[in-house]
């Protein structure tokens, strides 16, 4: 795993997530869908983060596998949030889409690469990884939010208009992204 | 012990601003309508209404529901104008067609004005009128009333004595618009400009 491949992802990632609101609801609530879903994951991200900061260097000599601790510190944040949201706003919570399987899909697809990614990093930099991973989702949620109105002021051919038009968008940010990882 | 600090600060940050998305999007949010217009009456919408059958069905919502079929081309309605057909092809995602060639010319809109001494009251302009906006009776003179009249024409054809004409609606101060495009763009050479 490098960054080449992880901010495609993220692209991809940020691009399935946009079609999962219905198609009424895609028009109206994206932007709002988008920022929340964001916030989220830059929730989760920094509560695992923390989960595997309190667990320390020592989970590695406890006899767990290398990945076990991320993964299970992802899965306990992301089920914890959708805990809380269904607790405490239910009804925007399925408004905005915002069920736990895409809270867990998301946590597990932007943290999980970032420990592969990172390594036995400095604590400065496990702080910021995750932070800069999940600004860059919620940049790419408003993205593919947004576009659909922007791509309805051009005039695009029929067969283009819609649904393959945001795909060949999506195409064209993951290799942007694809570039621009292969640099770092 | 900063990190942990920071991590935790951020980590309430990102909650708090959550919480306030949330909270923005509860009020905003309203339920759903439980239907959308029909495609059909969306396209109606659209049509001007003329009712003229220009585009070879016998009004504009056949013509409309044709188009949601998928049964007729967007470019067989001259009153809707070339910005009729954009509507129609932005609505049902269909490439802009300009009018065909053998489609009937577009004409200033126009209404209906009948010479009331040549008028021998026949009533067949009445029956012709998809919108009554004729009024009169047997033997009695009739009237148009403007602001009805579509301008579609189908009153001229029955007339037995040619008692009909159509007259250009002039632009009042309600219904204006500069005409487009006011000025032409002309490119600028680099070498001609001082």
């Amino acid at each position: 795993m490098n960054f080449g491949l992880y901010l495609p992802l993220l692209a991809g990632l940020a691009c399935c997530n946009h079609f999962r609101l219905p198609p009424q609801a895609r028009m109206e609530q994206a932007l709002p869908s988008a920022l929340a879903m964001g916030l989220a994951t830059t929730i989760m991200l920094l509560c695992a983060s923390s989960l595997s900061g309190l667990a320390g260097p020592g989970h590695d000599a406890a006899g767990l596998p290398p990945l076990l601790w991320p993964l299970l510190s992802l899965a306990i944040s992301a089920l914890l949030l959708s805990l809380g949201l269904h607790r405490f706003a239910a009804r925007q919570t399925q408004q905005l889409g915002l069920g736990w399987p895409w809270l867990l899909t998301n946590s597990l697809l932007a943290g999980l690469p970032l420990q592969w990614l990172l390594g036995p990093a400095g604590s400065a930099m496990q702080l910021l990884a995750p932070l800069l991973s999940a600004a860059l989702f919620t940049l790419l949620l408003v993205q593919f939010a947004t576009l659909p109105q922007r791509l309805q002021r051009c005039a695009l051919p029929s067969w283009l208009s819609g649904q393959p038009a945001l795909l060949l968008c999506a195409g064209i940010i993951a290799l942007a992204l694809h570039r621009l990882g292969v640099c770092l | 012990m900063i990190i942990i600090m920071l991590r935790l600060v951020l980590l309430l940050l990102a909650i708090w601003l959550l919480g306030k998305v949330l909270r923005r999007s509860a009020q905003q949010l309203t339920p759903a309508p439980a239907t959308t217009a029909p495609l059909v009456e969306r396209i109606d919408a659209i049509l001007p209404q003329t009712q003229c059958g220009q585009c070879g069905h016998a009004g504009c919502h056949p013509y409309a529901e044709a188009l949601a079929k998928g049964e007729d081309s967007i470019n067989r309605c001259p009153p809707g104008g070339e910005a009729g057909i954009r509507k129609l092809a932005a609505l049902l995602q269909r490439d802009y067609l300009p009018f065909a060639p053998d489609a009937p010319p577009q004409k200033p809109k126009a209404v209906a004005l009948i010479d009331e001494r040549t008028c021998i009251g026949c009533t067949l302009c009445i029956q012709a009128c998809p919108v009554d906006a004729i009024l009169g009776s047997a033997k009695q003179m009739h009237t148009v009333l403007a602001d009805e009249c579509t301008g579609c024409e189908l009153c001229l054809a029955p007339c037995p004595v040619d008692c009909i004409s159509m007259r250009p609606v002039g632009e009042g101060a309600g219904d204006w618009r500069w005409g487009y495009p006011v000025i032409a763009i002309q490119p600028v050479k680099s070498g001609t400009r001082p």
